[in-house]
């Protein structure tokens, strides 16, 4: 869409191909950002499997006859009802215009409402919320949550897909306000959306994919103890944690509210991630438990750094490896295959193994460094063609799609499922585990995680 | 008492000042683009839909660009690396 828009823009007629259901996400997407006539040929989507030869060529000749006369100027067809609707949603947002409020002295739009009640109705009302209530941000708590930064407000840090909404240090503030953030979380926020921009992180296919992954933040180093971060039992879950709880739900509220990605709007996310709602993981502290190199020191800070890593994150996998149970050589056996399954085989993509803090001490003490626990997994980490025929085309033309790795003829020839030890990371987070030594697996979609340092003095 | 709140939604990036929409008379023999996103699903259509465009559109010049993310818009040096060597664009396919 946006390809279609940018060559439109530069004055050379463009037709815009659109499976049709994704038509509502165009059409949505087109208005939000300022086209809402963009030429769009919207067309059945493709079945590869059922479409036989003769009707993708059918299919073809309609499409490239239709495409012929929208170039030659037709409309693109009657604009169905649900562009309207996008049209009016897309004003919607756009009613916030920037205009410097003398009582406020800030960009934002002030609302009033009577009560907690009434602004918890204006949320749902606006839109402000995913479904969970939030907090009201007032102007006292954003100034307080700006003089801690000590930045300017109307800096911007970026503009967040898909909606396009231009990210500045206030509206991040906003957004940390609403959902209960203390100042002292402010850096953290605003250095997660620096590094979901970075193009590697993929942020518009995280807001919007059908695939439905979340963003994962990953807190490391000094401000992990600083600020009370929960790295212990029930990292994952609700657990007391403010700082955990809130600063994952700021970069939710801030992707919602900024980048608008909606689902059933611009979001097309078919299930959604059960960790959406907010996803934080604090890494273990060198002096607690943790014998490894910290996440970030293996991204090349120092260790008396503070970072946040975002990751792009499309599943969730708890598994029982039986560390300290069973010999290393099976716990890494049991992790090899959990990762190799088929549902995740498509591309070789960047993975992300929690381990927790008994079982990385029980490698560490029979002499195992991250390096070789890694190591070890990429040996494993592998399935043959013959195996991989049953995923079929899904994703061919992703850069690491397991058919441009190997031979495809070779049913025997053996496809990683990682390229290089980038593509696998390692971290010790967590409780302390029973005999069967849970451990996580958390999967890319496709992007790949992003490390951000950030200023923060203990 | 009442209350006063932020308005957390953002405003949205200007839009760039464009062209109005163009539109050809005759695409015998003029030189066109075809932008594949990649997208899975149309591995097999797109390049049944090359051919049928050449087979009847009559290009003269066939610029394939095959974008390495399906997600990732192409940056404004992409585009304009093939923007100034064509006289349309068929974009597909948006997922």
């Amino acid at each position: 869409m946006r390809d279609t828009l940018n060559i439109l823009k530069r004055g050379i007629p463009v037709v815009g191909l659109v499976h049709e259901p994704f038509e509502k996400l165009a059409r949505l997407q087109a208005a939000q950002l300022g086209v809402p006539e963009a030429p769009l040929l919207v067309y059945p989507q493709d079945l590869p499997d059922k479409d036989g030869p003769e009707v993708i060529e059918t299919k073809a000749r309609e499409v490239v006859t239709r495409a012929k006369a929208i170039l030659r100027g037709a409309s693109p067809g009657q604009i169905p009802e649900v562009a309207l609707s996008a049209a009016e949603a897309a004003s919607d947002y756009r009613h916030i215009q920037c205009s410097i409020d003398g009582e406020c002295g800030l960009m934002s739009d002030v609302y009033t409402v009577a009560d907690v009640e009434g602004f918890t109705t204006l949320t749902f009302e606006q839109g402000w919320t995913d479904g969970l209530p939030v907090l009201p941000p007032t102007e006292a708590g954003v100034r307080t949550m700006l003089d801690y930064l000590k930045r300017d407000p109307y800096d911007i840090i970026g503009v967040i897909p898909p909606g396009d909404g231009i990210a500045t240090i206030e509206k991040i503030a906003i957004n940390a306000v609403m959902a209960g953030c203390l100042p002292e979380y402010l850096p953290i926020i605003v250095a997660a959306i620096e590094a979901m921009l970075e193009p590697a992180f993929e942020l518009n296919r995280v807001q919007c994919t059908t695939g439905g992954p979340a963003a994962l933040a990953i807190i490391s180093g000094p401000v992990v103890k600083a600020l009370g971060l929960n790295y212990g039992p029930g990292v994952f879950s609700g657990n007391g944690a403010r700082a955990n709880a809130t600063i994952g739900r700021a970069i939710k509220l801030a992707l919602w509210n900024i980048g608008l990605g909606k689902p059933g709007q611009l979001s097309q996310a078919t299930f959604g991630h059960p960790a959406g709602y907010g996803y934080v993981l604090a890494e273990r502290p060198p002096d607690d438990d943790n014998p490894w190199e910290e996440l970030h020191v293996s991204a090349g800070l120092s260790s008396s750094d503070s970072a946040i890593t975002m990751f792009p994150a499309g599943s969730h996998l708890q598994i029982a490896t039986g560390i300290g149970a069973k010999t290393f050589d099976d716990n890494i056996e049991v992790i090899a295959d959990s990762i190799c399954h088929l549902g995740n085989f498509y591309a070789a993509t960047q993975k992300l193994v929690v381990v927790n803090p008994q079982a990385a001490l029980a490698f560490h003490q029979a002499g195992w460094t991250k390096e070789m626990f890694r190591d070890a997994l990429l040996e494993r980490c592998l399935r043959s063609v013959g195996d991989l025929k049953h995923v079929g085309g899904v994703s061919t033309t992703l850069a690491n799609h397991w058919t441009t790795l190997v031979d495809i003829n070779d049913d025997n020839a053996l496809v990683p499922a990682m390229l290089d030890a980038r593509h696998l990371q390692i971290l010790v987070s967590g409780g302390w585990a029973s005999p069967s030594s849970p451990c996580l697996i958390i999967y890319s979609m496709h992007g790949e995680m992003v490390t951000k340092h950030f200023p923060f003095v203990v | 008492m009442t209350l006063s709140v932020l308005s957390p939604g953002a405003e949205t990036r200007p839009v760039e000042s464009g062209q109005p929409l163009q539109v050809i008379d005759v695409l015998d023999n003029l030189r066109v683009a075809l932008v594949w996103s990649g997208h899975a699903a149309t591995v097999k259509f797109w390049p049944v839909l090359e051919r049928t465009v050449e087979a009847l559109l009559h290009p003269r010049e066939v610029r394939r660009v095959n974008k390495p993310s399906t997600w990732n818009a192409a940056s404004p040096e992409e585009i304009d690396d093939f923007a100034r060597e064509i006289d349309y664009a068929i974009v597909g396919v948006g997922a």
